[in-house]
Parts: C-alpha cells; structure tokens; sequence
C-alpha cells in the first residue's frame, strides 16, 4: 500500500491556507472572549456568560455544570442548560474516568465507543492549582465535534472562566471582608478615623462623625482640612505631626464642638499605619468621649431640669401658703370681727389658695407615683356629665370673668374610669382654660357619645398657644413661654399627667390652638375598655 | 571534520534520514488546527504496525487512562493531538534509531533511557512553571539529545573518536565533541529536526538546551530540558554518554529556585514516573 | 561507562557509598558553583535516603 505524502496534495495545501486565516480571526475571538468573563464579578453572570461561549463552539444539546464545594468536599450542580438529558444525569462523577480527566484537565469525550444518541463530554474547569469544576455536555453523535480548533478554543474558555470564578470568589471574599471589617469599626464605642499620607480620610466611623459633627457623606476620600471645622482640623494637623516624629502619641485631651453650643471634651491618640516593608501609609486616630458618652449630658440636662423643677415647685407651693397666711392672719388681726363680709371674702381666697396647693400636691404626688411606676386607677362606673357640671361649678365660684357654657348633649353613658382622676383631668383642662384667657371670656365644653367613646371638646378664646409650644406641651415641667400675658402660674406638670391618665384610661387628648384665637382640647374616653395590669378595683 | 564540512555532511543525512511518511503526515495534519481526530486517526492507520505501537503506548501506565483504549479515534480523543502527535513522533524516531542488540560503544539503550527519564522530568518541571501544555515538554525532553543518535547511526566512525575520548579524559561528551569534530549534538539535532518539520519550539530547545539564554524567545523551554537533562544525571537516569554534568544555568535556574527539600521530592517524584513509564518504549 | 538499567536495580545492586563516590566524582568540575553544590547535597541525601529506606543491609 502506497502511502502518499500529504503536503504535496493541493487540496490539503489550500484547506490548510484558508484554516490559517479563520485561526487569525479566532484569535481576535479568543482576546474578546477573554476580556468579557475576566471582566465579570458577578457569579451568575459568569456562568452563564461561559455556557454560552460553550454552547456556539459546540453546540451541545445539554449541558450541567458542577463546581467544588469547599465545605462539603463535594461536587454541587450549580448550573444547567438546554433540554433534559437523562443519559447526562446517568454519569456517575466519581467514576475513575471523569477523575483521569479531571485530572489531566482536556475537554474529553466520555463515551466515544457507545455510540448512542448523544456523545457525551467533559470539560474541565482547572483554576491556578486544582480542578474546580466541570462542564458535562451532550452533543449530537454524528457531529464530528472534536476537531483541534474545538479544543483549543474550549480549553482557552474554561480557563478564562476558570480565572474569572476564582477572581470573583476573591472579589466576594474581599467585600465581606470590608463589610466585616466595617462592622467591627462600627461596634467599637470610640470614633475611629484614618487618613492617608495626604491627608484624605480613608476610614471613619460613626462615633467618630458624630463627635466632629460631620455628615456621614462625603468626607471619605476628601483631605480633612475640608470638611473638619477649624478646631478639629487644628487638633488633628498637631497631632497629626507628632505622630509622624514619634510614629505614635498618647491621649491628649482636646474640645470637640460637634454642634455650636455642644463642647465635648476628647481623648485622642494616634498611631503611624505602616507596611510591612517600614513605609508610611496612613494615621489612625481614636476619638474617645471624654464626657462618657451622651449619658453624662442627657444626665445633666435632667439635672438642671429637676433643679430647676425643685425651685420652681418650692416657689409655687410658697406662693399660695404665703397668700393663706396672710388673710388668715389678717383675718385674726386687722379684719373686725364683725366686718363678716370681709371675712367671708378673705377665706374664699383661703379657700382658693388651699385648693390650689391641694392641686399641686397632687400633681407632685402623681407624678412621682407615674416615674416610679406605680400609678393605679380606681375603676367605678363614673357619670361623666356630672364630672364635667362638678367642675364647672367649682371653677365658676372661683371666676367673676368666665362663663362657661356646656353642651352635653342628650345622654352621656356611664364610662368605667377612675372618678378622682377624669374630675382631676377635666379641672386641669379647664384650669388652664381659663388661666390662658385671663382678659375672660367664654370656656365652651361640649360633650357628645359616638360608637363606644366619648368625646368632649373644651375651648376658650384666649390667648392661645404657638405652635413650637404645643409640641411639647405634654412634655413633663414644660411651661409655654406666656411672658407677654404675664406670668401663668403652674408646675409645667398638669399637662404631662392628664394625658398620662387618659392614656392610662385607653383614652386620648389633642390640642390645637394658634395664638390669638383661642385654644381647643379634645379629649376621648372610652366607654368600656380593657384594662389590664394598671388598674385596681381596691383603694 | 571542519565546520564547513557540517552543513554537507548533514545535507547528505537528509537523504537518508527522513520520518517516515506516516509521521510527516500526522504533523501536516496536526498543524492545522481546524483538523478532526478522524482525519488524524485515519492517517496513523495507514500504518498498521504504528497503529499497535501507539495503541501501546496510549494503553501505558504512562498515562493511566483507567480503561482500555481499543481505537486510535478513542486515543486521539482521549489523549489529545499533542499527546498523539508526540506519540506518533516518538515512536517512529525510535524505530529509527533503536537499539539493535549488540554491544556498543555508544550506549543505546542507556541513551533512549535518559531521553525518556528526560521527557518525563521535563513534563514535571512545566507543570511546576505552570505551563499548559505539559505534553509539548514531554517530547522536548524525549528528542533534546537526538544530535547523539544521528551522529552515532550516521558518522559512526568520528563519533567513537568521540566516545574514546569522553573516556579517556573524563569529560563532558560536549567537550570531546567540540574537539574531535569542531560542533555538538545540539547544532547536529537542530539542523536534523529543521530538516524534518519538527514545530520551531522543539528545534530550538534541541538547538540550545545547553545554553538556553541563546534560545531567546524560547529560553524557557530551552531552559526546561537543560535543567531537566542536568536533574535526570544527578540521580543517574539512563546514560547521557559521559560521567560529568554540565553546569546549571543560573538564568535557568532562577525559573525554579528550588531548596533542597523541594529537590529532593522532585526527584522521588520523577523515579515514580520513570517506573510508570517503563512500557513506554520497548527499550 | 556502566551499562545501567532501571535506577531500581541500582540502589539495591550498588552500595549507597559507591553511588556517593560517583556522585562526587560526576560533580567534580562544578564544584565551585553554588547551584551545583546544592544539587549535589541534595543528591547524595536523597541516595542516602533512599537506602536506609531499602533496608539495613548496604554498608
């Protein structure tokens, strides 16, 4: 048998020249390919990306993609595509076969001799040192797939992707590490900022923005001299210099400003961040709160507020005491015991007086019983109609200038409620009714029932409240600011107790007022409600 | 014999000396990589005696395949046209040049040894630099000395001149060469393998694996056979036809910069797989 | 030169001192580089090693 020489048959001589130019242009195909999965972090993205590349070189009909599992030491299906192939899923994958191959790392054929429908193969994934998964594919039979070029171009994508699933397994494990890291500088309870060697913030936490008054946005990145207010930045320059001499300082203790009229004294430390090698990278500072955090100053706040309370309270229990002793005394000593009327009028006022400390007193014990927590209702069917008439004739006798005029329309059920408490609320409510329309006027209480509530509105055209006042007018010792109408006694206390009662009755308050016209208190009572813990039908 | 000489010599060598026509269209066909492992199986089957030979081989502890190959489609699939085409080149250089029973001075037997220790050493050292495609490296190590054999098959007479030297002086068989013919087995094997179409990589390792940095563009291969050439003599692998070993290359050894732990595993590793290979070649 | 066999024979057939001795004498010329020191070092342990793991009966 004559065996001819292949290079002198023209035929082979041209297919090989036109081979060699489609070689050329696969080259630009293989750099595109290239960049496109290198380029890649995301996971999915990469697979998918990879399975097609795969699938317009070969053309498989169906393909699964196994990749190791670290932890399990095992082979995970991650990914599959096109139809479903049950000769594929029969491939036993620990087989000593796919394991040759794998280990050799070559796109190869795992059944070539059983010619059946498909043939199926291998591709095996092999990143810098060991095997990290593999593409199992089934193809049409009688395609002649396994030409050099296929192999070639196959063995350059799975590396590609090979590379690509390892640099995106870096990349993840580099965002978790900066997530964790940045959880860690976040839980710590100093500030934390570092700067690089020209002076950018690179790093800072929240304590650390708060106690330089800083937005949290873009500071990162920017030198600290633009962003840092003067005094911090002349804090940090100094430091900053010392520690580039010694590679470290030691607490100083400076005045932060974080807002215009909060000084907060700071530890400070520092410490030169450097490479392995001895080069200078950046500074880490530590910001430590000297006041011990914002515990101290919420603390001294209240501090002033409970002295300022104090005073005040001792003042306006002094001031009707003073008051009863003078008409008592003037009664025993100047008022002629027959000058009745005198008399009657000077122990009204007494009487007056008395009530009013009566009333503070309670409030003082109230409110000490609601801070320790030991504040009860005294449940009885309670004829919130004769509540109301009850007040308002109390208060009537005590004003030659209000009228109070009610509306309690038809029938008012009985409502289960604390008797001592809705009289207190209700003479608080109207109190002020009239202490804030102190030129006189009409105090208006309208009472209606709707479902199972009860609603009242109390109003009065006095002088009203300004708006940032009654934001906080439920707060506990606040008193609006009524300089212009004269000095309106009171604790700062009712207010903050009626609406605990109501609320402790499951009920409601709400004001609304503007000043000048007048101010208008609604207030919801339930008719039966359930209440739990809180109350007591004993005294 | 002149230097001048050489180039006429070696002319005359391709007359007689060609690859087998089996051969030469196994590399044709494999050099276009748009071919199909049929066309290449269809080639190797024009020769029966080749087609057992590299069925043999495919079927070797070399490489471990756990079944057993039965068609040369299934080899070329299973091992891949590089592995083939090696195959396909190894086993014809061999028959070429086997040993033919007899004692002689210059030792076949021991020779083909070294090559294949070569060629085996050489596939590991690749794989360490992380090359590819370890395979190439194999028949890099398996042909690097093929000046030696052509020379002993072709100037018999001037080559024992050589041998007798080697012996007498104890020296380097590149030094006895140099001396008694004015060129070495290097220049002899690069011009032979150039002759026959061997890829360019494979000339230039042969041409410089004694002196890589020569090689240029292929230094690192170059490297990778001179390196292995010098590991396959200190743990005496086959006979590289003297007892001295030529110095290291420190541009070659930097590739690798070993310790002396590191050495010695290579070593162990490489006995294991010469051991493996021993069915390879029927040396 | 010896006509040598597979390297399996060879540990068992010469003595590990035998084998040291070539070594030498093959390392001779090269001596003075540091490269070929090393590799030398590294030989004769590995042969050395290799016998003692062969059995206790080479002298």
């Amino acid at each position: 048998m004559k065996i001819t020489p292949i290079e002198k048959d023209a035929g082979f001589l041209r297919q090989t020249i036109s081979d060699l130019h489609e070689q050329i242009d696969l080259l630009s195909m293989l750099q595109d390919i290239s960049k496109q999965l290198i380029s890649r972090f995301d996971f999915n993205n990469i697979i998918s990306l990879f399975l097609g590349m795969v699938k317009e070189i070969i053309h498989y009909n169906a393909a699964a993609l196994y990749l190791h599992d670290e932890q399990k030491k095992c082979w995970r299906l991650v990914d599959r595509s096109g139809a479903d192939d049950p000769e594929l899923d029969a491939i036993d994958i620990q087989s000593s076969i796919v394991q040759w191959i794998l280990h050799e790392g070559r796109w190869s054929p795992l059944n070539p001799e059983h010619r059946t429908k498909n043939s199926i193969s291998i591709l095996p994934l092999t990143g810098a040192q060991k095997t990290m998964g593999f593409l199992l594919m089934s193809s049409h039979a009688d395609r002649d797939v396994f030409t050099q070029s296929n192999m070639k171009l196959l063995s350059f994508v799975a590396s590609q992707a090979s590379i690509a699933l390892e640099n995106q397994t870096l990349y993840a494990q580099l965002h978790q590490s900066r997530e964790y890291i940045e959880n860690i500088l976040e839980s710590i309870n100093n500030g934390i900022v570092t700067i690089d060697m020209e002076n950018r913030v690179t790093q800072i936490n929240k304590n650390a923005t708060a106690m330089l008054g800083l937005p949290s946005a873009d500071i990162m990145g920017t030198p600290y001299h633009d962003t840092f207010d003067a005094p911090a930045v002349a804090v940090i320059d100094a430091v900053r210099k010392r520690t580039l001499l010694d590679g470290f300082t030691p607490e100083t203790v400076h005045d932060f400003y974080p807002t215009t009229d909060l000084k907060i004294p700071v530890a400070i430390s520092s410490s030169l961040l450097r490479e392995p090698d001895g080069t200078s990278i950046g500074i880490t500072f530590v910001l430590r709160d000297m006041s011990a955090s914002k515990e101290i100053e919420r603390l001294r706040q209240l501090d002033e507020l409970k002295s300022e309370f104090v005073s005040n309270v001792s003042h306006e229990l002094r001031t009707p005491m003073s008051i009863i002793k003078s008409y008592v005394e003037a009664i025993l000593n100047q008022v002629s015991p027959s000058d009745y009327h005198t008399q009657r009028e000077f122990l009204h006022i007494v009487n007056n007086e008395a009530d009013r400390l009566s009333n503070m007193v309670s409030d003082l014990l109230d409110i000490s019983r609601i801070e320790a927590g030991k504040f009860y209702l005294d449940l009885e069917e309670v004829d919130i109609a004769a509540v109301i008439e009850s007040v308002v004739e109390h208060l009537q006798g005590k004003s030659t200038v209000h009228t109070f005029t009610t509306d309690l329309s038809g029938s008012l059920p009985n409502i289960t409620a604390d008797r001592d408490k809705i009289y207190r609320v209700f003479l608080n409510v109207l109190d002020n009714a009239v202490k804030f329309s102190p030129e006189g006027g009409v105090v208006s209480i309208s009472a209606s029932t709707r479902d199972d509530t009860v609603t009242c509105v109390i109003a009065d055209n006095g002088i009203g409240i300004a708006e940032p006042d009654i934001e906080h007018i439920f707060d506990k010792f606040y008193r609006a600011d009524t300089s212009d109408a004269g000095n309106i006694s009171g604790t700062g206390l009712g207010l903050s107790i009626v609406k605990h009662i109501l609320e402790e009755h499951k009920g409601s308050i709400d004001i609304a007022s503007s000043p000048g016209s007048g101010t208008s208190v609604t207030i919801i009572l339930p008719v039966f409600a359930d209440y739990d813990s809180g109350s007591r039908t004993d005294t | 014999m002149a230097r001048t000489n050489l180039k006429k010599q070696l002319s005359k060598i391709s007359d007689l000396a060609t690859l087998p026509v089996v051969a030469n269209n196994v590399i044709q066909i494999t050099n276009n990589p748009k071919s199909s492992a049929l066309e290449v199986a269809k080639a190797i089957s024009q020769d029966a005696a080749l087609t057992s030979r590299i069925l043999k081989m495919a079927n070797s502890a070399m490489y471990g395949f756990p079944q057993k190959i039965t068609t040369i489609n299934h080899a070329i699939v299973i091992l891949g046209f590089a592995n083939i085409r090696n195959l396909v080149l190894a086993a014809s250089i061999y028959d070429m040049f086997a040993p033919n029973g007899q004692p002689q001075l210059f030792d076949r037997v021991g020779f083909w040894e070294h090559s294949l220790a070569c060629g085996i050493t050489s596939k590991l050292l690749a794989k360490r630099l992380g090359i590819k495609n370890i395979e190439e490296a194999f028949i890099w190590g398996l042909l690097h000395d093929l000046g030696k054999i052509v020379l002993d098959t072709y100037f018999h007479t001037d080559f024992a001149g050589v041998i007798k030297l080697v012996e007498e002086k104890n020296i380097l068989i590149r030094d006895a060469e140099m001396e008694v013919l004015g060129y070495d087995h290097a220049e002899v094997g690069g011009i032979v393998a150039g002759n026959w179409n061997l890829p360019q990589t494979l000339i230039k390792v042969i041409r410089f694996h004694h002196a890589p940095p020569q090689a240029n563009e292929s230094m690192r291969l170059a490297a990778i056979v001179h390196m292995a050439d010098i590991f396959c003599r200190a743990i005496d692998l086959g006979n590289g036809g003297d007892r001295k070993i030529p110095c290291m290359h420190p541009e070659a050894w930097e590739l690798l910069d070993l310790d002396k732990e590191s050495i010695k595993a290579l070593f162990t590793e490489m006995e294991q797989e010469v051991i493996k290979s021993q069915a390879f070649l029927p040396i | 030169m010896n006509d040598k066999t597979s390297p399996a024979s060879e540990s068992t057939a010469e003595s590990a001192d035998t084998i040291i001795a070539g070594l030498e004498q093959i390392f001779s010329d090269v001596k003075d580089d540091a490269v070929m020191t090393l590799l030398l070092a590294a030989a004769k342990e590995y042969h050395l090693q290799k016998a003692e793991s062969h059995g206790p009966d080479e002298s």
